[in-house]
């Protein structure tokens, strides 16, 4: 059965699943959680237990809402704003406790000439550490963009603005997430010179 | 050369190549959660990721304090007098004559010693 589930849109899956179909809940949950996990971690850090949890809100989340949800918007738009507002309460609630300083951390190793560098001397979890430290419009476009792989179409219109100012910002994160690494290199070679 | 496009495109590769799936038990926890919405039973969350966390250090040693500082708090309880009674020799000269002779016998006695 849950075979054939692969085939289907959202929307029949999600048709499916308000009439009790668990194997056409199974396939949603499928094709959608490693992008959850992806987005969220842009606020959990690379805090697998956190993420872990928040994917767990996110589910329980669409579960309890499954019969209110109406096809007139597409599932993905509808998902991602629970994962946007699960993962803004989560950054706040962390950043009470805990005060971030991407540039503390002691794995972001020498910065290269490019990004495109970095992928043998960064690993995944330091970008994903200086990601969930950008200021939350940066981050949520980011997230968007890198976890779930959405266009900026959707996700100016899952935040709601303008699809310039989505590009915009992803300009800016990036910029932004470069300086991070330049300075962390510079009070490196400070700290070693 | 690269351009900031470039920078884009890489941030969002290495990111979609983290590989931050969530795990089995979460699934599984969805799934039952699910199952239960449609029988109509309440949804529970059970903190799959907090279950497998360990008690940070300095909750344990403020748990420790916390039991150290009762157990010396009750223990003090234990063998001091209750409030508002006072020395035994004042409350009783001149009202028990009892309890005064019982206080001179144990006077005398010492005196022996």
């Amino acid at each position: 059965m849950i075979d054939e589930m692969p085939d289907l849109c959202d929307a029949e899956l999600v048709a499916r699943s308000q009439k009790g179909d668990a194997s056409a809940f199974e396939a949603i949950y499928d094709r959608h959680s490693s992008g959850v996990a992806r987005t969220l971690s842009s606020f959990a850090g690379p805090d697998r237990d956190a993420i872990d949890d928040l994917t767990q809100d996110v589910f329980l989340r669409v579960i309890s809402g499954l019969a209110a949800y109406r096809p007139n918007r597409p599932f993905t738009h509808w998902l991602y704003t629970i994962v946007l507002n699960i993962g803004r309460n989560h950054a706040r609630m962390r950043s009470r406790t805990v005060a971030v300083d991407p540039l503390e951390f002691d794995s972001i190793p020498c910065a290269p000439a490019s990004i495109g560098e970095w992928s043998e001397d960064i690993v995944a979890d330091t970008l994903t550490r200086l990601v969930a430290a950008l200021p939350e419009d940066m981050r949520e476009v980011v997230s968007l963009r890198a976890g779930s792989g959405m266009a900026y179409g959707e996700i100016a219109q899952v935040l709601g603005i303008p699809e310039g100012t989505a590009r915009s910002r992803m300009h800016n994160a990036v910029k932004l997430l470069k300086q991070r690494i330049d300075m962390h290199d510079c009070r490196r070679r400070k700290h070693e010179g | 050369m690269k351009d900031d496009y470039d920078d884009e495109r890489d941030i969002e590769r290495m990111l979609k190549d983290a590989q931050v799936g969530p795990s089995e038990r979460v699934k599984r926890s969805v799934l039952d959660g699910y199952a239960r919405a449609f029988k109509g039973e309440r949804v529970v969350e059970k903190r799959i990721g907090m279950l497998r966390r360990p008690i940070p250090l300095y909750l344990f040693l403020l748990s420790m304090i916390t039991v150290a500082g009762l157990s010396f708090y009750s223990a003090e309880q234990m063998f001091r007098p209750p409030a508002g009674f006072a020395p035994l020799q004042e409350s009783v000269q001149g009202q028990d004559s009892t309890a005064a002779e019982s206080l001179t016998w144990t006077a005398a006695q010492r005196d022996l010693l």
